[in-house]
C-alpha cells in the first residue's frame, strides 16, 4: 500500500494522501510532516458521516467522490473499496486531470484492500 | 452587477479577468459552445457587454443550432436597454431549443412586460408540457390569469387558487431574490440569477442557506415536499465538517465543493463569508457550467 500511495504523491498537483476507514481511522498515510494524520482522519471521519447523511437525505446513492478546491489547493475524497482515499492537492493541481489520474490508484487500492 | 463585485471584493474581479483570459485562449484553440457561453457570461458579468455580445455572435456563427448564446445575448440586450431585440433573441433561442427553460421563462416575462398576457400565458403553459410539476410556473400562470380577469372584469372561478387574488407581482416579488444592488435594468423582466440557476436543466433543488442550515431562499422542482430543508440542513453540516477538516491542513473555508454520487450530485458555492448556495442536480450536470450562475446569484443576493 505504501508503494501505491508513494506513487500517488509523485503525481503532479498531489501534496499528500490519507487512506482511512468510514469511522475516520487511519489505514495508511503519506502526508507532510506538519500535518497530524490522526487529527485529519478524525475530522475527515466527521465529514464522511455528514456526507453519508446528505446522501441518505437526498437519495444520492453510493458516494463516488467529494471535492473542494480553492486558490490554495483543495481535497478530493473518493471511495476506494471499503475505505476512503483523501488526496490533498496543491495550488498547481488541475482538478479535472487529477480526477482522471486518481482512477487507477483508487482501483489498485480497492483491489489491494479486498485481498 | 459587476460594480457590486468590484466594490465588495477586490480579489474577485481579478479571478474573473484571469478566467476570461483562459477562456479567450480556449475558444481560439478549442472552440466549443460551452466555452463561448461561459466567456460571454463572464464578460457580461464584468460589464464588458460589447465584447460579450461579439462572443455570442461568433458562437452563433460557428454553432448556429445552439440556443444558449441567444439567451445570453438576450440578457445583454436587456441590460443595455434594447428591449425589442430581447424578444427576437429569445424567439431564436426557443426555435432552436423549444424546451430551453430559462429562455421560455424570460420570454414569458418579456411578453408580460409588453402587456401581452395571452402570449405570456401560452408560453408558460408550454413549459408545463415538459415540466408539469413546476410550482413557480403554475404560480405565474395563476397570477397572469388573475390579471386577465381583472382587466376584463370577469369574476374568478370558484376553483381559483387563493394566490390568484393577490396583486399581480406580489407573490413573485415575495419569492424573488432581493436585489440589494438594485441593478435590474427592467424590474419584472430581468430574471434573477438565482431563478436562472434554479431553472437550469438538471437542477432539482436549489437553496440559499445560512450558517445554521436554515433556508433563506429555495426552489424545489421535486415532487418531494421539504427536500430543500433536507438539502439545507445536511449541506450546512457537510460545510461545517469540511471547514474543520481544512483547518487541520491550514486551509481556509472553501468557496465551493461538489459531492458526486451514483444518483446525482450536490454542489455548494459561497462568496467570502456569505451564505451557502447549494444545489441538488443530476449527475450529468457539469459543475463548472453552473458555477457562474451560482456566483451571479450570490452577487445578486448581495452576499459578501
Amino acid at each position: 500500500m505504501q508503494d501505491i500511495l508513494g506513487e500517488l504523491v509523485r503525481t503532479r498537483g498531489v501534496g499528500g494522501c490519507l487512506l482511512l476507514n468510514h469511522e475516520g481511522l487511519v489505514i495508511e498515510s503519506m502526508l507532510r510532516s506538519d500535518v497530524d494524520a490522526q487529527a485529519l482522519a478524525a475530522a475527515v471521519g466527521e465529514l464522511l458521516a455528514a456526507i453519508a447523511e446528505l446522501s441518505r437525505g437526498m437519495h444520492l446513492g453510493r458516494l463516488a467522490s467529494f471535492s473542494s478546491f480553492s486558490e490554495q489547493g483543495g481535497i478530493v475524497l473518493s471511495a476506494a473499496g471499503p475505505a476512503h482515499l483523501l488526496v490533498l492537492c496543491d495550488a498547481s493541481a488541475n482538478p479535472a486531470l487529477l480526477r482522471l489520474e486518481l482512477r487507477p490508484f483508487i482501483d489498485r487500492i480497492a483491489e489491494r484492500l479486498s485481498l | 452587477m459587476a460594480s457590486a463585485i468590484a466594490d465588495a471584493d477586490a480579489g474577485e474581479p481579478r479571478a474573473v479577468e484571469s478566467e476570461i483570459e483562459r477562456l479567450r485562449k480556449k475558444v481560439e484553440n478549442f472552440p466549443s459552445p460551452s466555452s463561448y457561453a461561459r466567456l460571454a457570461e463572464l464578460l457580461h458579468l464584468a460589464k464588458q457587454d460589447f465584447e460579450a455580445e461579439a462572443v455570442c455572435r461568433k458562437c452563433i456563427k460557428e454553432f448556429p443550432r445552439q440556443a444558449q448564446p441567444f439567451v445570453i445575448l438576450a440578457e445583454i440586450q436587456m441590460a443595455t436597454g434594447r428591449h425589442d431585440a430581447v424578444g427576437e433573441s429569445l424567439r431564436a433561442a426557443l426555435e432552436r431549443d423549444p424546451r430551453h427553460y430559462a429562455a421560455a421563462r424570460m420570454y414569458a416575462d418579456w411578453l408580460e412586460q409588453r402587456q401581452d398576457l395571452s402570449g405570456a400565458l401560452t408560453q408558460l403553459k408550454q413549459i408545463l408540457s415538459y415540466r408539469p410539476d413546476d410550482a413557480q410556473v403554475k404560480q405565474r400562470i395563476a397570477e397572469l390569469q388573475a390579471r386577465q380577469r381583472a382587466a376584463t372584469g370577469t369574476a374568478p372561478p370558484k376553483s381559483a387558487p387563493a394566490m390568484a387574488a393577490a396583486p399581480p407581482r406580489a407573490a413573485a416579488a415575495a419569492a424573488a431574490v432581493s436585489d440589494s444592488s438594485g441593478s435590474r435594468a427592467v424590474p419584472g423582466v430581468r430574471r434573477s440569477a438565482f431563478e436562472l440557476l434554479a431553472g437550469e436543466s438538471g437542477i432539482h433543488v436549489c437553496a440559499v442557506i445560512d450558517e445554521r442550515g436554515e433556508v433563506l431562499l429555495a426552489r424545489n422542482h421535486l415532487a418531494r415536499a421539504g427536500a430543500e430543508e433536507i438539502l439545507a440542513a445536511h449541506a450546512a453540516a457537510v460545510d461545517r465538517a469540511l471547514g474543520v477538516a481544512l483547518r487541520c491542513l491550514g486551509q481556509p473555508r472553501p468557496s465551493s465543493w461538489v459531492l458526486s454520487a451514483e444518483c446525482g450530485q450536490v454542489l455548494a458555492f459561497r462568496r467570502q463569508r456569505g451564505p451557502l448556495l447549494a444545489a441538488f442536480a443530476d449527475a450529468s450536470v457539469r459543475p463548472a457550467l453552473i458555477e457562474l450562475r451560482a456566483l451571479q446569484a450570490l452577487v445578486d443576493l448581495g452576499t459578501a
